[in-house]
């Protein structure tokens, strides 16, 4: 796909604002929504000329690890000298376009560069949607050709294009569960789709083979499971039916006298709201009603159902459990610090905050608001404090990883009665995902022996962070992901526009039920699908989303394929009749085909495509 | 079981001031979770007594005249009656009055018992039980008496039995799924307290339902389908023609929003509102301008999209297939020129007041904003009285919410409509879908109406299509599905002392996929239930909601049977172990169990639970 004329120029001329044309030009940009003669996926191809004399590359790569350490985490040295050519910066673009959407956009992207004729050289990038693509390609190509005009001097154009970019990605970046899922479908060779621009839904798979998620909740995971985890009062009640543990509660009425409430309930207690996530609202550790009046004020500002519950002794677990097993098991402790007999609480806070917040942790930084001054102060202690040598001082009373609670993973040690109680209980409630938080004083000993209790189960089961923490395996997503999703076969006929009709006609005619099939129509079973203003790749990637769609049948021409690229990254079959595409799209065509035919006759390419069980 | 003394204490105080002395006494009232000696459900069972010589000849023919929905005029009404009627009137009024409203054929009964007798009913619902029982001794025991209207007298309590059913009793598609099981003899139930959430099914065969949403309804489907913006997204990236669409957020232009998606155009909040603040085919600013305004009455973010002529349709998809669809049609009253509109309005909305059934499932017309709009844009106020035949909209959609009513037009829907729906429940993957659709002419083609898809939802307002016409139970069948059914149970009973050495054995041999429920224990495969506070009955139904098992074995003494009543409506198997339980208690276990066995020794009575559940 061509980009329009206008935006091919104001891009040119914004390059050129940066970096004289006669050092740097853009010559052409095209993008293959399929996998292309450049790239076996689906990418932003864009062709650059350079014309005179550059600058060394060294000095080139010593100002980009200046600017972008991360990116480039080596300077220049020595090997590298001798002045740039075509190649290496449409290397260099491509590298930075490639590292800036995978930083902002959370998956890994693939990005190439090849020498063409002459001083002209290409980049590719892989292509995820429309706007985070060009405006990288943008930022990179301004961005390197700024550091090749002006090479020691410290850039205007990041100031100007990276917001741009950060919207650009922003708007596509999947939410951090997606995105783990989506590095699963990459190593597990499988095709994903993104459903309605909707950052948190994928489609994983295609046709009777896909499987949909949102976050990490796929349709496996029911509405009443959903609406049953949604309240925290209503889950209780069902653990109780089930005869599962779970702390005494009561959900506050507006009328209830608070001081009888807290003494059935009893101290300390735990305060929030019932249907609200994220810890956001509550408070934990409560011991006296001042306290207690706070917390819930506090509660009812976030929801009308505010419940009091039993403050249950013991550490925080997160069990998740996917298809009726246990996946994964970390306990949860609340942010903490520990005295070295010189520094105070304040600067050891300050010192644990540093080191979180450079980047190469997972652990995200505490607040010191008011619940840090409060959690201290119910220690004895004061950001002024001196502690003494290895003296522990909780900074929060809950462990939230947002904030700042650190994690272990405990999956080895599970005791199988609290193994089998979050497996049921996950079951019961019709999940097949799900993150059940549960506490108790020993995670490897049973409910019999040291008690413990369900606080509450999670739709969202919260794996993305400890498969990057690298605390548990990745492979996690995969198991997130399970069996069923996988590909259809399609099958593509690519058919000069005079025997279209014909070639039509008998697949409308002859398709089977459970099979679809498009070409400037779009058919399933017996029935038409209604004309609609998508194209010939988005019509194909529309049926791959259908579930009863058990195979796919493409009738396509050669400007289709030279346009989009392939309708998919893998094909059953494919059968050209009449004229052979050029070369190296002929080669393609062989390697991503299962079988690949050349026919003259439209009856018996059409009869091909039809023929079952390939 | 005796219910809790508070329960009790308050009903028979509550009899003893209302009525005269002497007359109706409640003298016992207890609860039964399963099938008892005389009543094959769980029932509330009491026991009723009057002063001897306190009696009215006429009682049959007093409750006739107060009530006779609830006591059809028979032959021999003037009768005398003993303690033995009293009590059957009282349960049968009880079981009535739940039932005008479910519709559930709730079952209901009286025997001689000692010197009064005992009437039972089926109750569902324990709290709208005991209201529905105060309700019916009230009109009963005023029957009783010379003085006084059974009507009247019960009036209040009839009234609160009323709010209870609103409340705490099943709403309408609960009652329908009720409904369903029971013909199809699945058991039912309640899902914590909340009346809208039943199990249906035991085990590995249950699903449970939030009103006609199951968990055979995706999570993801859900969210895009509650997400409307997203679901045009989705039909777009299907290519299924739906409206071009825009949100309008607080402080963006409406207009220039407007002429983006273009003229006529809908505007509405863009969380889904039960039909709220919704204006259509507006081709004006000015109406523009009042709609959003309207519209942020009901949410900040808007959506607003292009109006296409044509008709609401709503198509009811359920496993897949199509299953009703009717036309929607916004409500009009019809001018007479003699009353006004407020007026035409009242007439029309006693029509529709009251529960479900006695309105013709379909709501009332609310007097609101909306209604001034709507009456605003045809030039007519509340005062105005329309001249013959003249129709007046009284909403701006055919939202059912809003009073719209239906047009069943299921025969006529052309199958690529058909197709479409159906594969927009399936990429959703919602068991019951209900799919939005406006077209000129729901018997043609998509491409020859140029028909839109606006949106699609979980819970569909069946009452909908029940105000078309649509088939009740056919609805409510495949609403059910084929999936909830039971799972075999065994009753082994056998004596206290017993107890410890059959739930070792049973527990270290039960395989993964049974449950075992004893008094003081649930065992779940290898699971072993921690939980020690639930009564017995309680084990046995949690066991049943552990969508695991495929069978259970219930280990219960004697004694648990006669207070609780059998553990379930029906068994597998009976092993007795040990004496025989009371006789009438024998015969209610011959009835309810598929095999009965007696047994001497405790190694074989647990070779036979388990080998019986192993071979069902």
């Amino acid at each position: 796909v061509k980009i329009g004329q206008a935006q091919f120029d104001k891009l040119a001329q914004m390059l050129a604002d940066f970096c004289p044309p006669g050092m740097l030009r853009l010559v052409d940009i095209e993008i293959f929504l399929g996998p292309n003669p450049h790239a076996d996926f689906a990418a932003l191809r864009g062709l650059i000329e350079t014309s005179r004399a550059l600058p060394p590359k060294r000095r080139v790569l010593d100002r980009l690890h200046q600017d972008f350490p991360r990116l480039f985490p080596h300077s220049g040295g020595d090997k590298s000298d001798g002045p740039c050519d075509a190649a290496t910066v449409a290397a260099l673009i491509a590298k930075l376009a490639g590292a800036l959407l995978t930083e902002k956009i959370t998956v890994d992207f693939r990005f190439d560069s090849s020498a063409e004729d002459g001083s002209r050289a290409s980049f590719l990038i892989e292509f995820l949607t429309h706007t985070s693509s060009l405006q990288a390609a943008a930022t990179a190509l301004i961005l390197i050709g700024e550091r090749l005009a002006v090479p020691e001097a410290a850039g205007e154009a990041i100031g100007t294009y990276m917001p741009l970019l950060d919207k650009a990605c922003a708007q596509c970046r999947p939410n951090n569960e997606s995105s783990a899922l989506i590095a699963a479908a990459r190593r597990q060779d499988l095709p994903y789709l993104q459903i309605g621009q909707d950052i948190a839904l994928w489609q994983i798979g295609w046709g009777v083979r896909s499987e949909q998620y949102w976050v990490s909740a796929s349709n496996v995971d029911g509405v009443v499971a959903r609406r049953l985890s949604f309240n925290k009062a209503t889950t209780k009640q069902l653990c109780r039916q089930l005869g599962l543990p779970t702390p005494d509660w009561r959900l506050l009425d507006a009328a209830d006298e608070l001081p009888r409430v807290a003494s059935t309930i009893g101290w300390p207690c735990v305060v929030k709201p019932a249907d609200r996530g994220g810890g956001v609202g509550v408070s934990a550790d409560i011991r006296d009603i001042a306290t207690l009046e706070r917390a819930v004020s506090l509660a009812r500002g976030h929801s009308r159902r505010v419940l009091i519950e039993a403050h249950e002794p013991g550490d925080d677990y997160r069990l998740m459990v996917v298809d009726g097993r246990l996946a994964m098991a970390i306990r949860l402790d609340p942010p903490h610090i520990i005295g070295d007999g010189e520094r105070t609480v304040g600067e050891l806070v300050a010192a644990l905050n540093d080191a979180r917040e450079g980047g190469e942790t997972y652990l995200l930084p505490v607040p010191v608001d008011d619940m840090m001054l409060t959690t201290l102060n119910s220690q004895a202690v004061d950001l002024a404090t001196i502690l003494p040598e290895g003296k522990a001082v909780k900074l929060r009373t809950n462990s939230n990883h947002a904030t700042g609670g650190t994690i272990t993973d405990v999956i080895d040690t599970v005791h199988p009665q609290v193994r089998r109680l979050a497996e049921q209980l996950t079951a019961a409630m019709g999940f097949r995902v799900a993150g059940i938080d549960y506490v108790t004083r020993d995670i490897r000993r049973s409910h019999d022996e040291v008690g413990g209790g369900i606080i509450e189960v999670n739709t969202t089961a919260g794996f993305e962070v400890v498969i990057k923490a690298q605390i548990v395996p990745e492979t996690l997503a995969e198991v997130v992901i399970g069996d069923r999703p996988g590909r259809v076969p399609v099958a593509l006929l690519i058919a000069p526009s005079e025997s279209q009709a014909e070639i039509g006609d008998v697949l409308r005619d002859r398709l089977p039920r459970g099979w679809a099939a498009a070409g400037d129509w779009a058919r399933m079973g017996p029935i038409d699908l209604p004309a609609s203003k998508l194209d010939h790749f988005g019509r194909a990637q529309a049926l791959l989303r259908y579930p009863g769609v058990e195979r796919l049948l493409l009738l396509w021409n050669l400007d289709s394929l030279y346009e989009f690229g392939l309708p998919a990254d893998s094909l059953a079959r494919t059968v050209i009749l009449g004229e052979a595409p050029k070369a190296d799209w002929l080669g393609l065509l062989e390697r991503r085909s299962a079988r690949l035919d050349r026919v003259g006759v439209a009856a018996e390419a059409a009869a091909m495509l039809l023929e079952a069980g390939e | 079981m005796k219910v809790e003394p508070t329960v009790f204490d308050q009903i028979a105080r509550f009899l003893a001031r209302s009525l005269p002395e002497g007359s109706l006494r409640l003298e016992t009232l207890e609860i039964f979770s399963g099938p008892t000696p005389n009543a094959a459900v769980p029932t509330l069972q009491f026991q009723v007594a009057t002063d001897p010589g306190f009696h009215h000849s006429n009682i049959v023919g007093r409750l006739a005249a107060s009530f006779p929905k609830i006591f059809p005029a028979e032959p021999d009404s003037n009768v005398l009656v003993g303690a033995e009627a009293l009590a059957a009137l009282t349960a049968r009024m009880a079981a009535r009055l739940l039932d005008q409203r479910w519709a559930l054929g709730l079952q209901w009964g009286a025997a001689p018992s000692g010197d009064g007798a005992l009437g039972w009913f089926e109750y569902l619902v324990e709290p709208v039980g005991y209201q529905a029982l105060t309700a019916a001794l009230l009109a009963v025991g005023t029957a009783l008496g010379d003085e006084g209207d059974p009507a009247a007298a019960s009036r209040s309590q009839r009234t609160s039995l009323e709010h209870g059913l609103d409340h705490a009793g099943p709403d309408l598609s609960s009652q329908l799924l009720i409904g369903a099981a029971r013909r199809r003899d699945v058991p039912a139930m309640m899902i914590t307290r909340n009346p809208t959430m039943w199990q249906f099914g035991w085990g590995k065969h249950s699903e449970r339902f939030w009103f006609t949403a199951s968990n055979g309804d995706g999570m993801v489907g859900n969210r895009i389908a509650l997400d409307k913006e997203v679901s045009k997204r989705v039909f777009r990236q299907l290519g299924i023609p739906t409206p071009r669409s825009q949100i309008i957020r607080p402080g963006e232009d409406h207009r220039a929003a407007a002429n983006s998606v273009g003229w006529p155009c809908v505007v509405k909040p863009a969380t889904p509102g039960k039909g709220a603040g919704v204006t259509i085919a507006i081709d004006d600013a000015a109406t523009l301008d009042r709609a959003v305004g309207l519209a942020r009455k009901h949410g900040n973010i808007l959506s607003i999209e292009a109006h296409h002529p044509g008709d609401d349709h709503r198509l009811l998809v359920i496993d897949g297939t199509l299953v009703a669809a009717v036309r929607k049609r916004i409500a009009t009253v019809v001018g007479d020129g003699k009353r006004s509109l407020d007026q035409l309005l009242a007439a029309l909305n006693r029509q529709r007041s009251g529960p479900p059934r006695a309105s013709g499932f379909l709501r009332p017309i609310q007097d609101d904003d909306a209604l001034a709009a709507v009456f605003s844009r045809q030039e007519v106020t509340k005062a105005t009285i329309p001249e013959p035949g003249r129709k007046v909209r009284v909403a701006t959609t055919g939202s059912w919410w809003r009073g719209g009513t239906g047009t069943d037009v299921f025969e006529k829907v052309h199958p690529q409509v058909r197709l479409l729906a159906e594969q927009i429940a399936g990429v959703l993957k919602l068991r019951v879908a209900a799919i939005d659709y406006v077209t000129r002419d729901i018997g043609a083609s998509i491409d020859e109406t140029e028909g839109m898809f606006l949106e699609a939802h979980t819970v569909p307002a069946i009452e909908l299509f029940l105000s078309a016409g649509v088939d009740e139970q056919h609805i409510a069948d495949r609403l059910l599905g084929p999936k909830p059914a039971r799972i075999p149970v065994t009753l082994l009973i056998a004596p206290d002392e017993l107890h410890e050495k059959l739930t070792n054995e049973l527990r270290q041999r039960l395989p993964e996929t049974a449950g075992l429920a004893t008094p003081e224990a649930m065992q779940i495969g290898s699971f072993s239930v921690p939980e020690s506070r639930l009564p017995p009955h309680a084990r046995v139904t949690g066991a049943l909601r552990y969508a695991t098992i495929e069978r259970l074995i219930v280990l219960w003494r004697p004694e648990d049977v006669v207070t609780y009543g059998l553990p379930v409506d029906a068994l597998d198997s009976a092993i007795v172990l040990g004496p025989p339980l009371p006789d009438e208690w024998a015969m209610a276990v011959d009835r309810h169990a598929r095999e009965v066995r007696s047994c001497a020794d405790p190694d074989e009575a647990v070779e036979v639970s388990l080998g019986t559940a192993a071979s069902a």
